[in-house]
């Protein structure tokens, strides 16, 4: 996320503002975040439609809460923090994943940054892989590589968010990293199933 | 070493030392799966850290303002409603109490020396708390009439009446004009 001083500082103006009932305050940070949230819940619900929803909902969530918001702390990065436990409860609801991958292709906002058709669907494939690759995490695991990945952010501030142990966010990165490695196996080739890979004994 | 160590530098953001890193090349060249594992998680981080920020369409803001004025409304429909609900209750038990005692209390009709006797009991009463108000009122500032004291009384006591019906009047509109939109949507 971005790190400028004066933004910084108009962020936490507003926060302030929003926090004493200024609603029209509280647009404006919804205006300058509004990327960023939806897109982490679009990348830990892999569906357009629930990720908006998701993230207004987030939003609403985080200006009813506002007394509990610590001016002390980044307004962008607890956002995150509320948004993540928005999807962490959805995922935790659902009964079975629901990627849609037709939605996916449609509907997500993607940045255009190379237009050429070989391009696009190279891109497109990819961002396939990816949500096909997070749909089988865990909530907290998802939310956990996509705060890393996609924020850059440290993992005291993951844990701090989503209230583990750095220690405990450090050993289910890892676990994530071989978890996505062993399916991006899977589906390259079709060799072993999910789980056989780490059943072979390996030698030593 | 163990299997696991090296299975612990594949996934590790830093590798340590220069030692390390070399046993794990050691490694990684003579065990195919660690290779392949390695390869996998190569091509997966790198799809990870290209994938850009996605943004919602476009007036995000104005349909979260909208769903924050829709969310109020309802907030305050459920207020008004439960207020009315607790009004209606106390309402209710008072009725309730009243009729509880009118039925546990034999009837019979007051004498006329017993009703007289009650209405001067009460104007001796209302003339003490005239006059202790009357002594308060004139410690603090100075001599006042007897009959600023009763209109005093009487504007205060009309006020209370008033607020209490605006209170009132207040939440039958809201209530009303909550029903009107929820019948419009």
């Amino acid at each position: 996320m971005r790190i400028d001083p004066t933004q910084l500082a108009q962020e936490a103006q507003w926060a302030r503002q929003a926090r004493q009932g200024d609603e029209q305050a509280f647009a404006r940070l919804v205006e300058v975040f509004q990327v960023p949230v939806y897109n982490l819940c679009y990348r830990m619900l892999s569906e357009p439609g629930e990720a908006e929803d998701a993230a207004q909902e987030a939003f609403l969530k985080a200006y009813r809460g506002l007394h509990r918001y610590d001016p002390e702390r980044r307004f962008g990065s607890w956002c995150l923090s509320v948004a993540a436990h928005e999807c962490i409860d959805r995922l935790r609801r659902r009964r079975q994943p629901t990627l849609a991958l037709d939605a996916l292709d449609q509907e997500a906002g993607f940045p255009d940054a190379s237009p050429g058709p070989e391009s696009v669907a190279m891109r497109r494939e990819q961002e396939t892989r990816v949500a096909i690759l997070l749909d089988r995490l865990s909530p907290l695991d998802r939310a956990i590589i996509t705060l890393k990945y996609w924020y850059d952010m440290p993992l005291e501030e993951i844990a701090d968010d989503l209230g583990l142990t750095t220690s405990a966010v450090k050993s289910r990165l890892h676990r994530s990293r071989r978890e996505l490695a062993e399916r991006y196996l899977e589906s390259a080739s079709p060799g072993p199933k999910r789980g056989e890979l780490s059943d072979v004994p390996l030698p030593v | 070493m163990s299997h696991s160590q090296y299975d612990d530098w594949l996934f590790s953001d830093d590798l340590g030392s220069a030692q390390e890193s070399g046993e794990l090349r050691q490694h990684l060249a003579v065990c195919a799966q660690c290779r392949a594992l390695q390869a996998a998680w190569s091509q997966v981080r790198r799809d990870l850290e290209e994938s850009p920020l996605v943004a919602p369409r476009l007036g995000f803001r104005a349909r979260w303002e909208a769903r924050l004025a829709l969310e109020s409304r309802r907030r305050e429909r459920r207020q008004s409603t439960a207020l009315l609900a607790i009004l209606g209750v106390f309402l209710a038990g008072a009725i309730l109490a009243c009729a509880w005692l009118f039925a546990s209390t034999p009837l019979r009709l007051p004498d006329v020396g017993e009703l007289l006797s009650r209405a001067v009991r009460g104007m001796a009463n209302l003339s003490a708390l005239f006059y202790v108000v009357r002594q308060i009122l004139s410690s603090l500032v100075g001599p006042i009439a007897p009959a600023a004291i009763v209109g005093g009384g009487g504007v205060l006591t009309a006020a209370a009446a008033g607020l209490i019906g605006a209170w009132l009047l207040l939440l039958y509109q809201i209530n009303g004009s909550q029903a009107q939109k929820g019948a419009q949507r």
